[in-house]
């Protein structure tokens, strides 16, 4: 999977993530498989944004990548070295290069601690460097995401909530880290403060070359946040592609539906119009073949016995064998975007 | 054409440990019959509390209400009447924000919504006597049709439904009583993109052919372009605009309304950020709430409170200098 000529940063092949489901006695029952053969790569300084219903994989994902969970298939590589396979315990020195900010970075501060404390706690954990040469780590990080050093001083309750987040993002900063994966960092939250968040991401990401991925199910933040974007549907990579490309012309059934369904101001009303019908399968049933066929207006027969395979056309990845019939389909007129594309 | 729900110069603080909380600060707000209305603004503006003060669910000890009047088809909501209490759950009911914490988890689905017929749902003809368990057999079941869920859903427990089937009961239980108005509580935020097409569209749907009102309220700008015919927006227990959908997205008046537009993210640009914050509602600013954070702000934005004027047809704005300045220009 030749993407970019550069060597990438993080490449994952064929990572995988199931979960058993025990019944009486802890016998198997069954196996939720919430990520089932990912691959992607990522070069160094990039922004992937992913996107996906409830139940699709993005957490697992993260999580997986984070070290969190331990894969069931597959490998993760940072940098050309291998960080994650099935029988592999993740070291330390891994851990610092890659960090997770959850939903509330704020949340991850110790209320009992100062603010100080907590920002020198991981350079406690990772480095044996003296206590002036971490202080002085701290207070250029924090300066960095304009945190006032009199604030080094203050418990967590005593600070605003947007200062919160960024002495949040602080302590994840101070161990210079290359991937950072940010999980739903604009959930619930106001447009006004989502808009500063982005803001701040965006320079931090400026002023210390990082590497994001975004995960979100926010499809307006991941457009305008992330040059490349991977579609999941049920633990797999349905579509991946530059952001710009995939929105104008998505390609996978389900992205077309996906994109139809965010509603647009200005736009055309979708709810007057988008047919997209049920919810998705149950995850410990899946339907052979491509996950998405039960709910796809393009299905075949045939649908359920492929091993669906992302396939490339330049950059541009879609794990359908048949979405270039969707255009005859729709007597040869693509679905311009934004506007809602009739299903059914 | 009389407005269904009137709210006029309505005025509501809390009692809190450290001071009064002056949370809604004269509030205008009407729905006509058969509209759906919006009710924009960040957390905190005071959309909650007066969805509670129509339903009549604020807290008793610290809630104050400073004046003003709260009318429903005519009968006034805040007084405690019995009238009141009678029109809610019939005349008005409510769609909640988390479909997840809304039912009783021990009881099965088709024994909350018969529950709710027996005491909320009028009979044949209106009256609310001399209904059989066919007739309310029958409109359960019509309802779950036009919900698009099966009958075999009334079976089940809470925990065995999805959250997009749980939020369509919950609709379905909001108009089966048959009501004027739902007041809907941003019911799709903990729900996916397509669901939230779902559900929105079935709202809209329904309401629209029973002509039922609907008081839509949310933080989602994209939500309520989609389903409402009307926009309100708050900020900070302040109503600053009111106008029919396309000219409001179109064309805001106000410099809240502009800068919370472009603090949109979208494609291309950096979405914009609103300097300053939410002030605090134990010392809310006088005048005019917004003035401290207004790139156009003047001497009476700080001293007198703008009254809800005519700034083109349908359309409401409360400033004192309406589209008077460039929001580009504003963060250059």
């Amino acid at each position: 999977m030749l993407e970019q000529s550069s060597s990438p940063l993080l490449e994952v092949s064929h990572l995988a993530r199931h979960f058993p489901v025990r019944g009486f006695l802890n016998r198997r029952v069954a196996t939720l498989r919430a990520l089932d053969d990912v691959s992607f790569t990522m070069t160094e300084g990039e922004v992937l944004g992913i996107v996906g219903e409830t139940g699709s994989g993005k957490s697992t994902l993260g999580k997986t990548l984070m070290g969190i969970h331990r894969p069931t298939g597959g490998e993760v590589r940072l940098g050309g070295e291998q960080i994650a396979s099935p029988s592999q315990k993740r070291a330390a020195l891994v851990r610092a290069r890659l960090q997770y900010v959850y939903q509330d970075p704020g949340a991850s501060l110790d209320p009992r601690w100062t603010l100080r404390r907590s920002l020198h706690e991981p350079l406690v954990i990772h480095t044996n460097w003296s206590h002036a040469q971490r202080e002085a780590k701290v207070r250029e990080i924090a300066a960095a995401v304009d945190l006032p050093p009199t604030h080094l001083d203050l418990y967590p309750h005593e600070i605003s909530g947007g200062q919160l987040r960024r002495a949040g993002l602080a302590r994840i900063l101070v161990l210079n880290p290359q991937l950072i994966i940010l999980d739903e960092p604009t959930a619930g939250l106001d447009v006004s403060v989502q808009a500063a968040i982005l803001a701040l991401l965006r320079e931090l990401k400026r002023e210390f070359n990082l590497t994001y991925i975004l995960i979100s199910h926010d499809l307006a933040v991941v457009r305008s946040f992330s040059a490349r974007v991977a579609v999941m549907y049920l633990g797999r990579i349905v579509e991946i592609g530059p952001t710009a490309e995939v929105f104008a012309a998505p390609r996978h059934p389900y992205t077309r539906s996906l994109l139809a369904a965010a509603p647009r101001i200005g736009g055309p009303r979708v709810t007057e119009s988008f047919l997209l019908l049920g919810e998705p399968p149950d995850p410990l049933q899946l339907p052979w073949g491509c996950r998405f066929r039960t709910r796809c207006c393009l299905a075949m027969p045939e649908c359920a016995g492929l091993a669906v395979q992302l396939e490339y056309e330049a950059r541009h990845g879609v794990a359908c064998p048949r979405w270039r019939q969707w255009d005859i389909r729709n007597q040869g007129t693509p679905p311009s975007p934004g506007t809602s594309v009739p299903f059914g | 054409m009389t407005a269904i729900l009137d709210i006029g110069e309505f005025s509501l603080s809390f009692r809190t440990a450290t001071g009064t909380a002056h949370v809604l600060d004269r509030i205008d707000l009407a729905v006509r019959p058969g509209e759906i209305v919006g009710l924009v603004g960040e957390s905190g503006c005071g959309k909650t509390t007066i969805i509670r003060a129509i339903l009549g669910t604020l807290p008793e000890r610290t809630a104050q209400i400073g004046g003003g009047r709260i009318l429903l088809d005519g009968v006034d909501m805040i007084g405690g009447g019995k009238a009141a209490q009678s029109m809610r759950g019939r005349d008005v009911t409510f769609v909640p924000q988390d479909p997840f914490a809304s039912f009783n988890p021990l009881f099965r689905i088709g024994t909350q919504i018969r529950d709710l017929m027996r005491w909320r749902a009028p009979g044949p003809n209106g009256s609310r006597s001399g209904r059989s368990p066919q007739i309310v057999e029958a409109a359960v079941s019509a309802m779950l049709d036009a919900v698009q869920l099966p009958p075999a859903i009334l079976a089940k427990y809470p925990h065995e439904l999805s959250g997009g089937q749980r939020q369509r009961v919950l609709i379905a239980m909001a108009l089966l009583p048959q009501p004027r108005i739902i007041i809907a509580d941003e019911p799709t935020t903990a729900l996916d993109v397509i669901l939230q097409a779902q559900i929105l569209s079935l709202l809209r749907r329904l309401a629209v052919e029973r002509g039922v009102s609907v008081l839509f309220a949310t933080h989602d700008l994209a939500a309520a372009w989609e389903i409402c015919d009307r926009i309100t927006v708050m900020y900070a227990g302040q109503i600053v605009e009111v106008g029919p959908r396309e000219t409001f997205f179109n064309k805001p008046h106000h410099p809240y309304t502009r800068m919370l537009l472009a603090s949109l993210p979208e494609p291309g640009r950096d979405p914009r950020v609103i300097p300053g914050g939410v002030p605090n509602p134990l010392h809310p600013p006088e005048g005019c709430r917004f003035n401290p954070r207004c790139p156009n702000v003047s001497a009476t934005c700080a001293e007198t409170r703008p009254k809800l004027s005519t700034a083109g047809s349908d359309h409401l704005v409360a400033c004192h200098h309406p589209g008077a300045f460039d929001v580009r220009i504003a963060h250059a």
